[in-house]
C-alpha cells in the first residue's frame, strides 16, 4: 500500500487509522520473527496515536497526507523515551533523552511510528549482518542480505510491514538496500534534512534517508522532514536554494558501467536509456575519479567515526563495565560494547589521524574528495541529471562478504560518490531479473546537483510510469 | 601484499589510544584486516593532488552564528532524562571513578 492509496481510503472513511495499525501489527507479529526487520514494536503508542487520529477525523477534521501513516524508524534515530541502540551492545539499555527533529516533524504531520528497525551496528556495513541483534533477511529471498546499513527499515517497507521508512545515509545505506529489496530510497543533499537526533557516523557525510514504495511517496516523506533546523547548523534554507528546472539532458557516466557490473543490471539500464532517448538528450560523460571514491571514503569515514564514537565510553549513558580503575572502565566498556566493524573503523580512524600518518592518509583523501566533487561540478554544467546503477551486483548471500571487509566496502562503489560530493541521489526499481529461480529487482540511481531533489523526483516518476 | 604496514605492536598502541580492550585472537584478526584496508587505500597515491585544496565539508557554508543568548529554554524534563541515563549517580550528580589517585 502507498501513502496516496491509504490517504484516499482514510479520507473517504473506507479505513481508519486504528484498522491500519492493527493490520500492520498483526502482519509484523507473523513475519518479523523470520525477517528480523524490527528490533522493537511500539504497539501501545501506535494504537494510542491511531486512536487520536480517528477521533480527529470523527470530529470533522480533514486528514493531512501523512495522518495515520505507519513509519518504520532506524535504530540510530532518537525517539524520546524509547531505546535507541544503533544495533550495538554498548547502547542496549540507552533510552533516548529527546526526539530527533525528523521524528517531531513526522509526529506533527500525524504519522505513526510503528517501531525501531535493525541495522548494521552504528550504520557501519552494507548487509545488516553487523547488527548485534542478528541479521535482517531480504524479504524477497531469505538466504540473502537486504543490504545495509538501513536493512531493517528497507525490509519493513518492502515486506509491507510499514508504508514508509526512515534510514540514514553515509555512503549508500538507504539507496543500496532499497535496490536490493525493490523499493525507493533517497540520499538528500547534504544539509537538506536535520541530523539533530541522528547518531553521528561521519558528520561531513551523514544524512537521514527517506524510504518508500514509490517515488511520489518518497517525495512526500522528504518534503515533510526537510528544512532549516536551529539545532543543526549545517541545515540550509531549502526553499531558497531550490531552482526547479525541467530535465532535458541526461548524463551516462562511463565509469559506472565498466567491469564488475552485473550484465543483467547493465542490460536493463541500457534498455531504459534507449527508451529515454525519445524524449531526452542522452550524453555520455566521464567522472574520472570515480574509482578513488571507495578508498577515499574508507579513510574519511573511519577518521570521522573514530572521533564521533569516542563519546561512547560508558560514563554518561549506555552500558558500563565495572572496574576500580577509570581507564579500565573505558577500555572494558568500549572493548566489550563495540562489535567487529566499529572496532575496525575506530582503530583505522585513530591510525590515519595519528601524527606522521595524517598527511599520507587523511589529508590526501580530503584532496581526492575535492577532485571527486569537481568531477560532478563539471559534469553538471553539461547535463541536468546523471543515470547509473545503484549496486554492481544483485543481493548477495549471508556470509559471502563478511570475511573480507574490502569486498563488503566495494558494495558502495556507485553510491558513496554522492555522499562525498554532498549531492542528492535517488534509488528506484526499474525491473526484475531471475537467479536460482527467484526474482530480484534491478535498481537505478539518479543523481542531481545540490538542492535539486525535485529533478530526481520528476525524472523518477517519469521512469516509474515508463517501466511499471 | 606490499610491505607490512601495521604491526601487532602498533595495534596495541592504537587500542590504548582508542580506549578499547579485547583478546589476542581479535587483535590478530585486526592486524590482517587493517593490512588489507591500508593496502586497498594505497591506490590514492596514484592521484595527482598537487594544487588541490582539502575538502572538509560537503555543504557550502560560512560560519553560522546565532545571537549570544541561551538558544534553548531550560527543559526540566530533558535534564531529568539525561540524568536518569547515568550508569552511576549520586542524587543528580554523575558518579565516576577517581581520576587522580590518592
Amino acid at each position: 500500500m502507498t501513502v496516496l492509496d491509504f490517504h484516499e481510503k482514510l479520507k473517504t472513511g473506507k479505513t481508519s487509522a486504528r484498522e491500519a495499525v492493527f493490520g500492520f501489527l498483526e502482519k509484523i507479529k507473523k513475519e518479523n520473527k523470520i525477517l528480523n526487520a524490527y528490533l522493537e514494536i511500539f504497539e501501545d503508542d501506535a494504537i494510542a496515536q491511531a486512536q487520536k487520529i480517528d477521533e480527529r477525523i470523527a470530529s470533522g477534521e480533514t486528514p493531512d497526507i501523512l495522518w495515520g501513516v505507519p513509519v518504520a524508524v532506524k535504530d540510530n534515530i532518537l525517539i524520546e523515551g524509547k531505546i535507541a541502540s544503533s544495533a550495538s551492545k554498548i547502547l542496549e539499555n540507552y533510552v533516548a533523552s529527546y526526539s530527533a527533529t525528523v521524528i517531531k516533524k513526522l509526529q506533527e504531520a500525524g504519522a505513526i511510528i510503528l517501531g525501531r528497525t535493525n541495522m548494521d551496528e552504528f550504520a557501519m556495513g552494507a548487509s545488516t549482518e553487523n547488527s548485534a541483534y542478528g541479521p535482517t533477511k531480504n524479504p524477497l529471498d531469505h538466504s540473502r542480505v537486504p543490504g545495509g546499513s538501513s536493512g531493517g527499515s528497507v525490509a519493513a517497507v518492502s515486506a509491507d510491514l510499514a508504508i514508509l521508512g526512515l534510514g540514514s545515509e553515509t555512503g549508500g545505506s538507504a539507496r543500496q538496500p532499497s535496490a536490493f529489496c525493490g523499493v525507493v530510497g533517497l540520499k538528500p543533499t547534504y544539509g537538506a534534512v536535520s541530523r539533530y537526533g541522528l547518531m553521528s557516523l561521519a558528520s561531513s557525510l551523514d544524512q537521514i534517508g527517506p524510504i518508500a514504495k514509490t517515488v511520489g511517496d518518497c517525495k512526500i516523506l522528504f518534503d515533510t522532514i526537510k528544512g532549516l533546523d536551529k539545532f543543526d547548523s549545517t541545515t540550509m534554507d531549502y526553499g531558497l536554494r531550490t531552482v526547479d528546472k525541467k530535465v532535458k539532458r541526461i548524463g551516462i557516466p562511463k565509469e559506472y558501467f565498466e567491469d564488475g557490473l552485473d550484465e543483467r543490471i547493465k542490460k536493463s539500464i541500457e534498455n531504459l536509456i534507449k527508451r529515454l532517448e525519445k524524449n531526452y538528450e542522452i550524453r555520455h560523460v566521464s567522472l574520472p575519479h570515480t574509482k578513488y571514491a571507495v578508498p577515499c571514503y574508507y579513510i574519511i569515514v573511519p577518521a570521522e567515526a573514530s572521533s564521533n564514537l569516542a563519546r561512547h565510553d560508558g560514563i554518561r549513558y549506555g552500558v558500563q563495565k565495572k572496574s576500580d580503575d577509570l581507564l579500565e572502565v573505558y577500555k572494558k566498556s568500549r572493548g566489550m560494547g563495540f562489535g567487529n566493524e566499529p572496532t575496525r573503523r575506530i582503530l583505522l580512524g585513530t591510525y590515519v589521524l595519528s601524527a606522521g600518518y595524517y598527511d599520507a592518509y587523511y589529508m590526501r583523501a580530503q584532496k581526492v574528495r575535492s577532485l571527486i566533487k569537481k568531477d560532478f561540478d563539471e559534469v553538471f554544467n553539461e547535463v541536468d541529471i546523471l543515470l547509473t546503477p545503484v549496486t554492481p551486483t544483485l543481493p548477495f548471500k549471508f556470509g559471502e562478504k563478511t570475511k573480507d571487509p574490502v569486498s563488503m566496502y566495494l558494495a558502495d562503489i556507485y553510491t558513496c560518490p554522492a555522499n562525498l560530493a554532498g549531492i542528492p541521489a535517488l534509488s528506484q526499481p526499474i525491473g526484475w531479473t531471475e537467479e536460482e529461480g527467484k526474482k530480484f529487482p534491478i535498481g537505478l540511481q539518479l543523481m542531481a546537483p545540490p538542492g535539486e531533489e525535485n529533478r530526481l523526483f520528476e525524472m523518477g516518476k517519469h521512469i516509474e510510469n515508463l517501466v511499471l | 601484499m606490499s610491505e607490512e604496514k601495521i604491526s601487532k605492536k602498533e595495534i596495541e598502541h592504537l587500542k590504548s589510544l582508542a580506549r578499547v580492550q579485547f583478546g589476542e585472537k581479535e587483535t590478530e584478526d585486526l592486524v590482517g584486516d587493517l593490512e588489507k584496508i591500508l593496502d586497498f587505500v594505497e591506490q590514492l597515491k596514484e592521484v595527482d593532488i598537487s594544487n588541490v585544496p582539502e575538502m572538509t565539508h560537503a555543504a557550502d557554508l560560512k560560519n553560522v552564528f546565532r545571537k549570544d543568548e541561551n538558544p534553548k529554554e531550560f527543559d526540566e524534563q530533558l535534564v531529568g532524562n539525561l540524568i536518569s541515563a547515568f550508569p552511576e549517580k549520586e542524587k543528580t550528580y554523575l558518579k565516576v571513578k577517581a581520576v587522580i589517585k590518592k
